[in-house]
């Protein structure tokens, strides 16, 4: 089958790093493929294997790892290291973004708990903070402040065009991914293929006080950000949603907006 | 687990759950690369160990196995350099990837044991992540942080040489 998902896809859904939607592709096409369920069966098998002398290779792990000093780095951002990644319960979907009343919501990070927010059409994306030595997910009014750094994670089901950008209560847009003005250059990001995408590097944020909106659009072809950008600074913050989803309905974008509040 | 103070201690379970969880991914990895079922577990060990001394590099909110095969791979290059010359031997096989074609599984394993000697550290990387791991261009772009393109242009070449080799292999025989 020509769309067999590669081998390194397949090992990142047995091992749970997959975001739901691209799982779901996976074992969708396991059901119809004998090739992959043969590989399937091959990374389980080794698995199997390593797991026969499971404690043994633990205790030789936490020996080797006795020997080990905590290697002497500069800690800045995020050069400091961070906790393990968690796993997520799915926050609740809203088909339609809609604005809500601000409301405290730093939810620190847990094992076992990505906050992955869908969208309309086939989107998903999270939004990691980190502030001094404390990392947590951003949800939908959480409360951000200056030098706040945020990492964005889009998960798409297929490859496209990526763009993500900001729009703060004065209404001044600033372009996130790509980090270009649109008036320089008005493509989107391109991504290469469905999945998960962790977008490099982290958007610090200023010290600018008030309701701030993160906006992500997504689109299986290429679309002008220009056009975006300069309706969205026509519609100004009151006018936000409806004219990201008038865009969205002519440009077959998928699309997400969270509104966050800066603070002192 | 001895308290070496809580910097230690918390990288330390860290990398305790990143072996909990991903440790068979590793070993099957390492398995492909190695042929050689006991090489292989102690390439398991030592990834976690440098995952250790390098955790300040792994990103947070970032999925580990890309980095984690990252370091794997870098370790299997190293032990095959080392080793010289992949063990062709009826166990490894079996434990390997099984193969419609036997015969050309093992002028597969020549041809790029041969091709590993030629490239330099990023070429032995993308060669075996793309032949032996499993990833395509994009998923080596996002694990070795370079540019798609950049990945695709090594492929190509090595897709050419790849190709005279099997030619020169198949011609031995």
């Amino acid at each position: 089958m020509t769309d067999c998902p590669t081998r390194f896809t397949l090992v990142e859904w047995k091992t749970g790093v997959l975001a739901p939607r691209a799982a779901a592709a996976v074992e969708q096409h396991l059901g119809g493929c004998e090739s992959c369920r043969a590989n399937i069966a091959e990374i389980e098998q080794h698995r199997t294997i390593f797991e026969t002398r499971g404690s043994e290779h633990l205790t030789d792990l936490r020996e080797r790892l006795a020997a080990e000093t905590v290697p002497e780095v500069t800690r800045t951002g995020w050069n400091r290291w961070p906790k393990l990644v968690p796993a997520a319960c799915a926050l609740a979907a809203a088909a339609a973004i809609t604005l809500v009343v601000v409301f405290q919501s730093e939810e620190p990070v847990q094992q076992q708990n990505r906050d992955e927010i869908q969208f309309k059409g086939e989107l998903s994306f999270e939004i990691v903070a980190k502030r001094f030595d404390r990392q947590f997910h951003v949800r939908e009014g959480a409360l951000l402040k200056e030098n706040d750094a945020l990492r964005f994670v889009v998960t798409t089901n297929a490859a496209g065009y990526l763009s993500v950008f900001s729009m703060a209560q004065s209404g001044v847009v600033s372009p996130f991914y790509p980090e270009s003005a649109p008036a320089r250059d008005p493509r989107p990001m391109r991504l290469e293929r469905a999945g998960r995408h962790e977008l490099p590097g982290s958007v610090i944020l200023d010290a600018a006080e008030g309701n701030e909106y993160f906006i992500i659009l997504y689109s299986p072809e290429p679309f002008d950000r220009q056009i975006i950008h300069d309706r969205v600074k026509g519609a100004g913050p009151t006018d936000l949603t409806d004219a990201i989803k008038d865009l969205s309905e002519d440009r077959k974008l998928s699309f997400g907006v969270m509104k966050v509040k800066k603070v002192p | 687990m001895p308290d070496r103070g809580s910097d230690w201690n918390e990288r330390a379970r860290t990398v305790e759950e990143l072996h909990r969880r991903f440790s068979g991914a590793i070993f099957d990895l390492s398995v492909r690369m190695l042929a050689d079922r006991s090489q292989a577990e102690d390439a398991v060990q030592e990834t976690f160990v440098n995952a250790f001394r390098s955790l300040d590099s792994f990103r947070y909110g970032t999925n580990p196995l890309p980095w984690l095969y990252r370091i794997a791979t870098n370790v299997c290059l190293r032990l095959l350099r080392t080793r010289k010359r992949l063990q062709l031997d009826d166990r490894a096989d079996r434990t390997a990837a099984a193969t419609r074609d036997p015969v050309g599984k093992i002028h597969a394993r020549r041809v790029l044991e041969q091709l590993v000697d030629e490239l330099d550290e990023r070429g032995q990387v993308i060669l075996v992540s793309h032949y032996i791991s499993g990833m395509d261009q994009g998923q080596i772009a996002e694990m070795l942080g370079i540019s798609r393109r950049a990945v695709v242009k090594r492929l190509t070449a090595l897709r050419k040489r790849l190709g005279h080799l099997f030619e020169e292999e198949t011609g031995n025989d």
